[in-house]
């Protein structure tokens, strides 16, 4: 395989509130290579926005990072310096938000905010772009981005434009200059189901073009099923399953995959799938073993005090479950 | 350029559309003139200062004399035209000075929201809040001698911590927006990041409360020169004549009544253009 891009080491992330602490992410282990496009796959409020916001050292203030390592090129983001930060901020991560409406600054024109991302970014060479040449790179990254008429859409306002053309705008600046990996978190969520196609067609043709790595976080299993060479399936602030795309949804291991997978309607009938009972993660009071454990139909005795370690079960897919790392025999 | 000039065509069409605020412009650009060219414009310009002249003194309003003179024998009409100029100086002034000072100490402490930096700045704020302005200028009145500038400086004190409150409300929310995380996410320095990302979307509010109380500013001024604490005689002064005319009333009623109700338009002026800005800047569709 190729060159590691990324590693998260045992990543701990909390939030202090008013109630307590809140034990978010609980030992997340995340490996991204290089050209790789990897997805984070979980319901809402399972730390996928957390995990994103960790990589970028973006959390909001109430957070705190107990333990753990976040290795960009062999280098810990979360011990770098501020000036380290921002240049990799400014080099090599960039960041497609969820709502575009609320990400553009809505008393700038296009064009200033694009000059700004521009202006603040490196070239290929790894030098500062120059400020003349700063228009004619957005007018080329809103064109790869398929927006008609750009010098048009540079002097308007956020507000002037449609919300799959403020999206497409957000992915022309990620990818205006290059970057060696790509968060996009939630990208699609704010859309209507055509524009999200191609919206991530954009995305993804892009990514391949520019050999770059993505991250997309997800709560759609459709979106990430298509877009995505492997999958990390998180639960409750923990990775519960990590396989090839492919793998993961023909074959899935881990009792929530499974559950997960079956609660997508199906077109050749049958209804709904039965759901998952009970309810999300009180990351105040969280499980002390596997987190899933009082949802889980298959739940040991064992799941309930001690957290379950990742196996491999085939090369390349690792499953957080007691279940099988029984079976392995240890 | 062209959706420049657009902007501003909309600019302007959106403040016409409230046809008061069209008169208040008028009003306000006469007053301007007038003060502007009062030594050309004033039927007596002598009037203005020290000038004396018993013959025709508390001479009742008159073809020669629109609003009468007063106890000294001065045309009250010069006098109030070359008292427009304190009056602008004080309302302009003070806002001029007031606005940059507590928009960038409400933008820090906003950007520092919930830091010691944030409690020490806007505690200070609060102290200058509780004094009231007529109490400050009589402190600044009491360390040197009375004049228009005094005066506007005890405003300016007691006025500024409003617009840093203002500005520090609008920035400690704005501050959290997600466009505010987008600009860290690219690498943006804390310069860019206040002035860049925040201070625009705090400019709205700001403009408007100040366009609205220039007026307000000049009420007080006109306050203050009525107590003694503004500008000294000689020199014309709204508030002055109006308290030098009080003596003589109801028999000699034209010697206060010209200069109040000249304050009334001044105030009216700008508070109709005021209103004109604020719709202005508004994003309401109308």
């Amino acid at each position: 395989m190729s060159e590691l891009l990324l590693n998260i080491k045992d990543l701990k992330v909390g939030y202090r509130v008013y109630k307590g602490l809140l034990r978010v992410l609980n030992g997340v282990n995340i490996e991204i290579y290089k050209g790789e496009r990897v997805g984070i796959v979980g319901e809402t409020g399972s730390g996928k926005t957390t995990i994103a916001r960790s990589i970028l050292r973006i959390l909001p203030k109430a957070a705190k990072i107990f333990d753990g390592k976040v290795l960009f090129e062999d280098k810990d983001v979360l011990t770098m310096s501020k000036p380290e930060v921002s240049l990799l901020r400014r080099q090599q991560i960039s960041m497609i938000f969820q709502d575009p409406t609320a990400a553009l600054n809505p008393v700038s024109t296009i064009g200033s905010i694009m000059s700004d991302v521009i202006g603040y970014s490196y070239t290929a060479e790894g030098s500062r772009v120059k400020p003349s040449q700063i228009r004619e790179m957005a007018i080329n990254a809103l064109r790869l981005a398929s927006l008609p008429a750009p010098e048009r859409i540079l002097a308007s306002y956020p507000f002037q434009l449609s919300g799959g053309m403020r999206q497409r705008v957000f992915i022309a600046m990620a990818l205006a200059t290059p970057r060696s990996l790509v968060i996009a978190d939630e990208p699609t969520t704010n859309l209507d189901v055509t524009i999200q196609d191609q919206i991530l067609r954009l995305i993804k043709r892009l990514i391949d073009e520019k050999h770059t790595s993505l991250i997309l976080i997800s709560h759609s299993l459709d979106v990430v099923s298509e877009m995505t060479d492997r999958v990390y399936m998180t639960y409750g602030g923990t990775v519960v399953e990590q396989a090839n795309t492919r793998d993961l949804f023909e074959n899935p291991y881990h009792p929530y995959s499974r559950a997960l997978l079956s609660c997508i309607p199906r077109l050749s009938g049958g209804g709904f799938g039965s759901g998952i009972p009970g309810q999300m993660v009180d990351y105040l009071a969280a499980p002390r073993g596997c987190r899933f454990s009082p949802r889980c139909p298959k739940a040991l005795p064992v799941c309930r005090t001690e957290a379950p370690p990742l196996v491999e079960t085939e090369p390349g897919h690792k499953v957080a479950c007691f279940l099988f790392s029984e079976k392995q025999g240890s | 350029m062209e959706i420049f000039l657009d902007s501003i065509k909309n600019s302007i069409y959106k403040f016409s559309r409230n046809k008061v605020s069209i008169i208040g412009f008028f009003m306000v650009a006469m007053v301007i003139i007038v003060a502007i060219f009062a030594p050309l414009l004033a039927p007596y310009p002598k009037a203005a200062g020290a000038f004396i002249d018993f013959s025709n003194a508390s001479k009742p309003p008159s073809r020669a004399h629109f609003f009468g003179t007063d106890v000294v024998g001065r045309d009250i009409l010069s006098r109030v035209m070359f008292a427009f100029r304190g009056a602008l100086i004080m309302g302009l002034g003070v806002i001029a000075a007031i606005v940059p000072f507590g928009v960038l100490v409400g933008l820090f402490a906003g950007y520092y929201y919930g830091t010691w930096i944030d409690t020490v700045v806007m505690r200070i704020t609060d102290i200058f809040v509780t004094l009231p302005a007529l109490l400050l200028a009589l402190a600044v009145a009491s360390f040197g001698r009375p004049s228009l500038f005094n005066s506007m400086m005890a405003v300016a004190f007691a006025w500024w911590p409003f617009y840093a409150r203002l500005t520090y409300s609008m920035a400690s929310s704005v501050r959290n927006e997600t466009f505010v995380k987008a600009a860290q996410t690219i690498g943006a320095h804390k310069a860019h990041i206040i002035f860049k990302e925040i201070l625009p979307n705090c400019l709205a509010p700001i403009f408007t409360k100040m366009a609205l109380e220039i007026g307000w500013v000049i009420l007080v001024g006109a306050t203050l020169s009525f107590v003694g604490l503004g500008e000294q005689p000689p020199t014309a002064a709204l508030g002055t004549m109006v308290s030098d005319g009080a003596q003589y009333l109801p028999a000699q009623w034209w010697i206060s009544l010209f200069p109040a109700l000249a304050i009334c338009f001044m105030i009216l002026a700008f508070n109709l253009l005021g209103d004109g800005v604020k719709s202005m800047l508004s994003t309401e569709v109308l």
